[in-house]
């Protein structure tokens, strides 16, 4: 985990008010790091698709 | 107790029973199974015993209530219940009452059914252990969770009926894993309103119950509009009269294959296809399909439960960070950092698997899609993996990636028992249906609970085994 990314995750917990002891800058970095890989991997599907945003809301459609 | 809900209420109804001989063995299995299952965090023995003694004397009367009058049930510990605390599985949680019933709460006593207690849940509703609860099959072994209070207290024949909440398979998974049947309705088929949220865009509330019979008197008593959750609103009705019994034939089954549904258990593979197989035998049409877009459930599943979540405990966060689980805790403030595109992105992703799987009903022309509830049974209590054939995978994503297409979705999901793996533990089998169409889920469940061939055994740590 390279500084940078540890000292932006240390200013954002500042940020949110997260300043208790508990809370590990560099821990942190790494845990949004592998988050980031992760939504990352919906890039292709969200990307390639037609569907306008917003139109499958609510959740679900009703029967037939 | 050690009987259905139906059984229970033809045992009222002649008089061999009462409501409060039933509450007081409840109570009674409660506390003897207590300190090896785990399932209870809190028994109301007093408010129980007047519920139980007033349903007495109406039934007496001749007033007409509900099929789950007089019977009792358990609460997962996040939802509200007037004079008792909610504490959600959290130390950071207060210990004093609550100041009124959540809806399903007051919907579920005006039927005239009897809450014993309230049962353990995993921290926050987030996760898949539910420590310290035991397996009722194996003690060394997990649940399920978030609701595995519930899904062990009724495993284990203290209740017939309990109630869980499902955000990526909460209701399914611990149903799955200690044999019992476990029913996520429709979003928005029953209120949210008085129950503590995870994911409030993936949130679901249900019944987990000793047959597929008491989920249908339990999500028939808990359903409906409720003003104070706008999910509800222009629900069409609940019809599951004679659902149970109605059988499958002419109906047509979509067997879900590829990611997620891959890789599988061995045993858990083996006892899908034959649980398929029982399904065409009764009459069933068999359409083996994929859907490429599902093996983004994680990723979409995991990116909506961050944010939301961490929105929600914000103040928590702040104020009583060390009071949270380690793990539970990363995911809440990786969901308050990460950037509001992720967010919106893993929403997109919702939708368009949502999109998905509804082509995918059309295009088949199929009326449930099915598939094992879990990719392996139940984990030991210290396991953090699993191992397949093409690797090892976290015990968490294992069990979630199978369930959370349909929270994804929205789309009505049952976990019925189909069997047991070589060790003796419980194989469930899902079946998703059409958007409110938990009717015809009900119709296969029915088949699959009446064709298993293990259907009837009972667990080690069971009330008959205690008393």
């Amino acid at each position: 985990m390279d500084d940078n990314a540890i000292s932006r995750a240390r200013s954002q917990l500042s940020s949110a008010g997260l300043t208790h002891e508990v809370f590990d800058a560099q821990e942190v970095a790494a845990d949004l790091a592998e988050r980031t890989t992760l939504s990352e991997s919906l890039d292709e599907m969200v990307t390639a698709s037609e569907l306008v945003p917003g139109s499958a809301l609510p959740a679900v459609r009703p029967p037939g | 107790m050690s009987a259905h809900v139906a059984e229970l209420a033809a045992a009222l109804k002649s008089g061999e029973a009462t409501s409060t001989s039933l509450t007081e063995s409840a109570l009674a299995a409660a506390g003897d199974l207590g300190d090896h299952l785990g399932a209870f965090v809190l028994l109301d023995e007093e408010g129980a015993l007047e519920r139980a003694s007033r349903t007495d004397e109406a039934l007496a009367s001749g007033v007409q209530l509900g099929p789950l009058a007089g019977i009792p049930i358990a609460m997962k510990d996040i939802v509200d219940m007037e004079a008792l605390p909610t504490r959600a599985g959290s130390e950071a949680y207060p210990d004093e009452p609550v100041a009124r019933d959540a809806t399903l709460v007051a919907k579920l006593r005006a039927e005239g059914a009897v809450i014993v207690g309230k049962t353990t849940t995993h921290e926050l509703a987030c996760g898949v252990y539910s420590a310290p609860v035991s397996n009722p099959w194996s003690p060394d072994r997990i649940p399920g969770g978030s609701s595995g209070g519930s899904g062990a207290a009724v495993a284990s024949g203290i209740v017939p009926m309990a109630v869980g909440s499902d955000t990526g398979g909460s209701i399914r998974i611990p149903a799955s894993l200690c044999g019992v049947v476990g029913l996520k309705p429709t979003y928005g088929r029953v209120s949210r309103f008085g129950v503590e949220p995870l994911s409030w865009s993936l949130d679901h509330l249900g019944p987990l119950a000793s047959s597929v019979e008491g989920c249908v008197a339990g999500l028939q008593a808990m359903a409906g509009d409720d003003p104070l959750d706008p999910a509800t609103a222009g629900q069409p009705p609940l019809d599951l009269e004679g659902a149970v019994s109605a059988g499958v034939e002419s109906l047509r089954v979509g067997v879900l294959h590829g990611p997620p549904f891959e890789p599988l258990h061995p045993d858990v593979a083996a006892a899908t296809a034959a649980t398929v197989g029982r399904l065409d035998a009764a009459g069933a049409h068999i359409v083996d399909l994929s859907i490429p877009e599902l093996a983004h459930t994680i990723a979409a599943e995991f990116g909506i439960v961050g944010p939301e979540a961490g929105a929600y405990h914000q103040e928590m966060l702040r104020d009583n960070p060390d009071l949270i689980d380690p793990e539970i805790r990363s995911l809440l403030v990786a969901g308050l950092l990460l950037p509001a595109s992720q967010y919106i992105k893993a929403l997109r992703a919702k939708e368009i698997i949502s999109d998905a799987i509804r082509r995918a009903f059309e295009e088949h022309e199929v009326d449930v899609l099915v598939s094992p509830t879990l990719p392996a049974t139940a984990a030991l209590k210290d396991q953090d993996e699993f191992e397949y054939s093409a690797g090892t995978e976290p015990v968490t994503v294992s069990y979630v990636r199978t369930t959370a297409p349909f929270n994804l979705s929205g789309l009505p999901a049952i976990s019925v028992p189909s069997g047991h793996d070589s060790a003796g533990l419980p194989v469930g089998f899902q079946i998703a249906g059409r958007p409110y169409d938990e009717r015809t889920v009900v119709r296969v469940a029915g088949v699959v609970e009446e064709t298993n061939p293990d259907g009837g055994r009972t667990p080690p740590l069971h009330v008959e085994e205690a008393t």
